[in-house]
């Protein structure tokens, strides 16, 4: 099999497309249904009573890290860089969820009663400053998450069943918005370990069939070998250089200013924190290397950009829809990617209510009543959605948005790590780091080829935050933080609890 | 049938049977959860009891080798597949590990 024999399977028309995304929609939505009554106070929406155990804990963290863009980018840069693209994608993922491990601990250990990482940074240095800019970036990865997720949507549903981008991604910001409505942080652990089985289980099924359908790995792995060396070539310099090390970097930072994860430090039962990260970061893995391998089938069988996609993005679908595979195989492929799209989505939708209730409505209205909060956090993810679909109705470029999310996110990284580790790290140095760190790194960014622009933002920030703390010799006493956003346990809620422990 | 559709249809049951055990353990945690969450009756926002900082502490133990295993076996995995085309047929069933993996933490989550 070659290129000249891939032709667009017949029956993937947009009706099926439709089908299935609004299929999926309503398992969801009949999933968060059953998960409503679970969900009494703005507590139980925000932080699911912090009850959420190592099963709903790894199957849900699995599912709000795995990007449906970053489903498809496992292909793609397979596809672009061969097996270094995959390695310099791929571990710094998964390592990036395990490395959540020893902060959760630390988090949860100095601020029991948080919810957020806005307000530990509130907390911790009592500046308005650093607190409006954290809060800032965890709110723009939130939308830029959402943002992402619906484009992950657009790419399989345009490029395998023809369906215009801007009728998929309202589409999709609909159904995700109405099922996140429901039942909050629980209705996003549910649907989310759904959502893992759903990428886990498919994504391998289909790979088989797609080696199958093209004449077996040896074959595959023949051509890609006859097609150049470098793509079997794991110490490839050029991919460290031009996609790696900038790779690695963001995506550590992703991490780290993601309130989706952090949302969850705060919402596993205590005693499950480390294991529910450790576990999802090792088994995250198995999900990006095996839809990767799609990245060498496309090279195998030839395809060129632009000849026959646009976008290396476009490789997995573009595969999956033209070999010739049967109906149900390309729905579960399609299935996989609308998978991680929606699961990321509610987890960013989810996130942003308990930034909404505890950084900005809580602290603006001190005495505003649980219903009242209940209800304002709930109409944030409409909210949010609409202003999402207004941002795509706008037509702004993703493409400068994510570039600009990663900078950002790389400039924020080290001074929040060394926020929650680091007890002589001052408000002062965090300003002034994250600044600093854009004000310099970015036209650096701008104007120098990678790496140089991406290095330029970690170095500044690193240093600032190091040596303006080292010079102003202070030392904060995290122990402080123990009662901080602490509310006097109720009658009900510490009957309760006797009773369920 | 040659080889490689076998084992794909070897991944279709295998896969088939992982759904089924894994829709069986997350209905039984939902349940557990909910009357769990029913028991706790729900709290004001802050409201939290504290638990024994050994909890966190006792967690930290093995953390680095743990993480340094994972990173470590993604990478002989990646290897494997630049060295041994017939390995590209156990990826995908590592796939499959990761919903068994699911599982696992839903029958370990006891109190």
């Amino acid at each position: 099999m070659d290129k000249s024999t891939l032709v667009l399977t017949e029956g993937l028309s947009p009706a099926v497309g439709f089908a299935v995304i609004i299929g999926l929609g309503i398992v969801m939505l009949c999933l968060a249904l059953a998960v409503r009554s679970m969900i009494r106070t703005t507590d139980d929406y925000v932080a699911a009573g912090r009850r959420i155990g190592l099963g709903f804990g790894v199957g849900s963290v699995i599912a709000v890290w795995t990007w449906s863009v970053a489903v498809l980018t496992s292909a793609a840069v397979t596809y672009s860089w061969g097996i270094s693209g995959l390695l310099w994608f791929v571990v710094p993922n998964g390592l990036a969820i395990m490395l959540l491990a020893p902060f959760a601990l630390h988090l949860r250990k100095k601020l029991p009663a948080g919810y957020t990482i806005t307000q530990f940074i509130k907390e911790r240095f009592n500046n308005p400053a650093a607190t409006a800019a954290v809060l800032a970036v965890i709110v723009f990865t939130a939308g830029m998450s959402i943002l992402l997720n619906a484009l992950g949507a657009v790419i399989v549903l345009n490029t395998i069943f023809g369906i215009q981008p801007l009728a998929v991604l309202l589409v999709a910001l609909v159904i995700v918005t109405i099922y996140s409505y429901f039942g909050g942080l629980w209705t996003s652990a549910v649907t989310g370990t759904i959502n893992t089985l759903l990428l886990s289980v498919p994504g391998a099924i289909v790979m088989l069939f797609v080696l199958a359908k093209v004449g077996g790995s040896d074959l595959v792995f023949a051509k890609v070998h006859s097609a150049g060396p470098q793509y079997f070539d794991l110490a490839r310099g050029v991919t460290a250089a031009q996609f790696g090390i900038v790779t690695a970097l963001g995506l550590l930072a992703v991490a780290i200013a993601d309130q989706a994860l952090w949302q969850k430090v705060w919402a596993i039962k205590p005693d499950r924190l480390a294991r529910t990260f450790l576990w999802a970061g090792a088994w995250f893995y198995p999900i990006p290397i095996t839809i990767g391998l799609l990245g060498f089938v496309g090279i195998a069988l030839g395809v060129t950009v632009p000849d026959q996609i646009g976008d290396p993005a476009a490789i997995g679908p573009y595969v999956i829809s033209h070999i010739g595979l049967p109906i149900p195989i390309v729905i579960m492929f399609t299935l996989v990617i609308l998978n991680a799209s929606f699961s990321a989505t509610d987890g960013a939708f989810a996130a942003l209510t308990s930034v909404v209730a505890v950084d900005i409505v809580r602290p603006l209205w001190p005495a505003m009543s649980d219903g009242k909060l209940f209800l304002i956090t709930r109409l944030s993810i409409v909210a949010a959605s609409i202003i999402v679909g207004i941002i795509v109705l706008l037509g702004l470029q993703f493409v400068d948005l994510l570039l600009f999310m990663f900078a950002v996110q790389i400039a924020f990284a080290i001074p929040i790590t060394l926020a929650i580790f680091w007890s002589r790290f001052t408000a002062t140095a965090f300003v002034l780091a994250c600044g600093l760190a854009l004000v310099i790194g970015l036209p650096i960014r701008l104007t120098a080829p990678e790496p140089w622009g991406t290095l330029a933002i970690f170095g500044v920030s690193l240093l600032v935050s190091v040596s303006v703390s080292l010079m102003q010799r202070r030392e904060f006493d995290f122990r402080s933080l123990r009662e901080r956003g602490r509310a006097p346990t109720s009658e009900l809620a510490t009957r309760s609890l006797a009773a369920a422990e | 049938m040659t080889p490689a559709y076998a084992t794909a249809y070897a991944a279709l049951v295998a896969g088939t049977i992982v759904t089924i055990v894994y829709l069986i353990v997350v209905l039984r945690g939902f349940r557990k959860s909910k009357v769990e969450m029913a028991a706790f009756g729900g709290a004001q926002l802050g409201e939290v009891q504290l638990v024994s900082e050994h909890v966190f502490k006792d967690q930290e133990d093995g953390i680095v080798w743990k993480a340094s295993a994972g990173l470590i076996l993604s990478g002989v995995v990646l290897w494997l597949i630049t060295v041994n085309s017939s390995f590209w047929y156990a990826v995908p069933f590592l796939g499959l590990g990761t919903s068994i993996a699911v599982i696992s933490a839903f029958l370990l989550d006891k109190d």
